[in-house]
């Protein structure tokens, strides 16, 4: 495996990671506050 | 259109007077880096300038001439070489325009933000209506925080109002995310990548909320991230030192935690210079020069409240001295971040709800920061140094709040920007949609950020709501007080006064016809472990009178309060407001009251005409 496929690998992996994590942690809250600003506005 | 003009105009005036200093210190920058530096260095003697005016008097004609010197030496600015338009560059540049402009449409709504209500812009209002610039001890605390960056919010706002003042920070914004761009370049990035680091600063969730309000945070940023920048250019010499020491010191000038990104920024590049046996006496300029901008500072509040540092560390200080952050360190004890200080680099970008709230949005540093370190470029690394240094120094003497690692919003954009160019240039078949998905899924997570952030600001300026409908909601009702504020703003006369039994003061309400309620003398009391003395019916009653109290505001959420000593205030709350039960108010709304005080003063003489209860047996 060249140097380019590691990161392409690497990249996809932890950007799988960083945004499961926080979708995870957060969605909840991002998805209630979002329909009540949408339901405020 | 006033609020665009003025902000241009004092942009201009710090240009104008920083870049005789920018050519003669900016030694081994390149020509933009050096345009970019003038403004900061502008900043100092600016400021200067708008202390020393507004000491002798501060209004709209005295700031003006504050402003002129500045614009004079503007004309002699390099006018013709401007570079192509940044927003012609597509992708990063068309999306930095847009958050840009957002933020420039935001600015010109009123302020909504908790602290630019509670006092970046209260206490300018007050000064503006005292009609002169100087802390007043007793007021409030945040007026003895170094003054750097409120003198310049206190120019924008005399010149035009509160819009100005918030322009004027969209600016300090625009300077960040400038100085952004050119340490990415420093770092090996291209015209992406400093594109790239521009946008990642101005769309953090944190940027879209306070980037149109007062703060002091972006120009500490814009300092911290032109300081670095210069550092890591070249090897120090004695003039770039000398910028270097200028930087951190209106750095410090800003906020106190600049002293700390100082150390940050300092102690890591001297120790490399120490190791490669270079020279070590820049470095001491540069820390000596930045301690020497501070020292006025210091001196003025030692004279005034005998703390060099008023409020921080107040015991050390003075003896019986309050600990004054005491209810709010107090209150910050009850966060639990998961994993402690090991756990940070996780906790701090994904659970960033257990600090402070989501002030990132999505974690886009997260996501670039491991590509920009890895390999052998030694700057990135140094500058993930310093930044890892400032994040323990922050774990280590703040309160845990992600808005204190400000400081450090230019290095985290400019190495997350390197790194996800370089995961970008990947030549993989695969890959590109990937990419493509990944940056798809975070733009459109931030792009609600925006939006709601958006939602709050863009209606009343579109005329669909008013700032009472605004602001008269759950999120902005209590520190805003807008409608009892409103009502006074109408109907109180000169020569009147109101007593306030509120939480803090907010910008919406008259702030020099508020009666003060410490007497002469009695601001070290307020300060100290014994307090300001109880006073009785009667003496409140006849300070009411004497002074013309005309009306009572009364909050709705008197007492909930974490910084009970950021201002004078609550004195009169328990001897006032029982009595407020029985009085029809004049004004009722759901962010507080307000009441004729007449009755109220009757009613004190009444309770001071009364015998004293015998005590229980």
């Amino acid at each position: 495996m060249n140097k380019d496929n590691r990161l392409a690998l690497a990249f996809t992996l932890w950007a799988l990671v960083v945004t499961v994590s926080f979708l995870w942690a957060n969605g909840g809250q991002m998805a209630a506050k979002l329909a009540e600003r949408l339901g405020s506005s | 259109m006033t609020a665009v003009i003025v902000s241009l105009l004092i942009l201009m005036s710090l240009a104008g007077l920083g870049r005789p200093l920018a050519e003669r210190l900016g030694a081994g920058l390149g020509a933009g880096e050096r345009l970019a530096l003038a403004p900061l260095l502008g900043a100092l003697p600016l400021a200067a300038l708008v202390q020393a005016v507004g000491y002798w008097r501060y209004d709209f004609l005295s700031m003006c001439v504050a402003l002129l010197p500045g614009l004079l030496l503007a004309v002699r600015l390099p006018w013709r070489t401007m570079p192509r338009p940044f927003w012609s560059f597509w992708p990063w540049g068309g999306l930095l325009a847009a958050v840009l402009g957002l933020s420039v449409l935001s600015a010109l709504a009123p302020p909504m933000d908790h602290d630019t209500i509670r006092y970046h812009l209260t206490l300018p209002r007050r000064d503006l209506e005292l009609g002169h610039i100087w802390p007043w001890f007793g007021g409030s605390i945040y007026e003895f925080f170094p003054p750097l960056a409120s003198l310049l919010t206190r120019l924008a706002y005399a010149l035009g109002d509160a819009s100005a003042a918030q322009m004027l920070n969209v600016v300090w914004m625009g300077l960040a995310a400038l100085w952004a761009a050119l340490l990415a370049g420093r770092l090996g990035g291209g015209h992406q990548a400093m594109l790239g680091a521009a946008l990642l600063l101005v769309a953090q969730r944190i940027s879209l909320n306070l980037g149109p309000a007062v703060t002091v945070d972006y120009p500490l940023a814009a300092f911290v991230g032109a300081a670095v920048t210069l550092a890591v250019a070249a090897p120090l010499r004695s003039r770039r030192a000398l910028a270097l020491g200028l930087l951190l010191g209106s750095a410090m000038a800003c906020k106190y935690q600049g002293g700390v990104a100082a150390v940050a920024v300092l102690l890591p590049l001297a120790g490399v210079a120490l190791a490669r046996r270079q020279i070590l006496w820049p470095w001491f300029l540069a820390g000596s020069t930045a301690a020497l901008v501070l020292l006025p500072i210091l001196v003025r509040n030692w004279a005034i409240t005998g703390n060099p540092v008023f409020p921080v560390a107040h015991p050390l200080f003075v003896a019986d001295g309050l600990d004054v952050f005491a209810p709010f360190t107090q209150a910050m004890t009850r966060q639990n971040i998961p994993g402690g200080i090991w756990g940070l680099p996780w906790s701090m970008f994904i659970l960033q709800d257990k600090f402070d709230g989501l002030q990132w949005g999505y974690p886009f540093f997260m996501l670039g920061l491991p590509f920009a370190i890895a390999g052998k470029d030694r700057l990135g690394l140094m500058v993930a140094a310093i930044v890892g240094l400032y994040v323990v120094l922050w774990w280590l003497t703040m309160p845990h709040l992600l808005r204190f690692l400000l400081p450090v919003l230019v290095l985290l954009a400019a190495l997350a920007a390197v790194g996800l160019e370089k995961v970008a240039a990947a030549k993989v078949g695969w890959f590109r949609p990937v990419l493509v998905a990944t940056f798809g899924v975070a733009i459109s997570i931030q792009a609600l950020f925006a939006g709601s952030s958006a939602l709050y600001r863009l209606p009343i300026l579109l005329g669909q709501v008013s700032v009472q409908q605004a602001l008269e909601v759950p999120a902005f009702r209590y520190y805003s007080q807008v409608s009892p504020c409103l009502w006074l703003d109408r109907n109180l006369r000169d020569g009147e006064r109101y007593v306030a039994l509120i939480n803090d003061p907010s910008y919406f309400c008259p702030q020099s016809s508020a009666l003060h309620s410490l007497r002469p003398g009695e601001a070290a009391l307020f300060y100290s472990r014994s307090g300001a003395p109880p006073l009785s019916a009667a003496e409140t009653a006849r300070w009411f009178r004497q002074e013309n109290v005309r009306y009572v505001v009364w909050v709705s959420n008197l007492g909930a309060d974490d910084e009970r000593f950021a201002f004078a205030k609550h004195r009169f709350d328990q001897l006032v407001a029982p009595l407020l039960a029985s009085q029809p108010p004049l004004l009722d709304s759901a962010s507080g009251r307000v009441y004729a005080a007449e009755p109220v003063i009757a009613a004190l003489e009444q309770a001071s005409r009364q015998p004293p209860r015998p005590a229980d047996p």
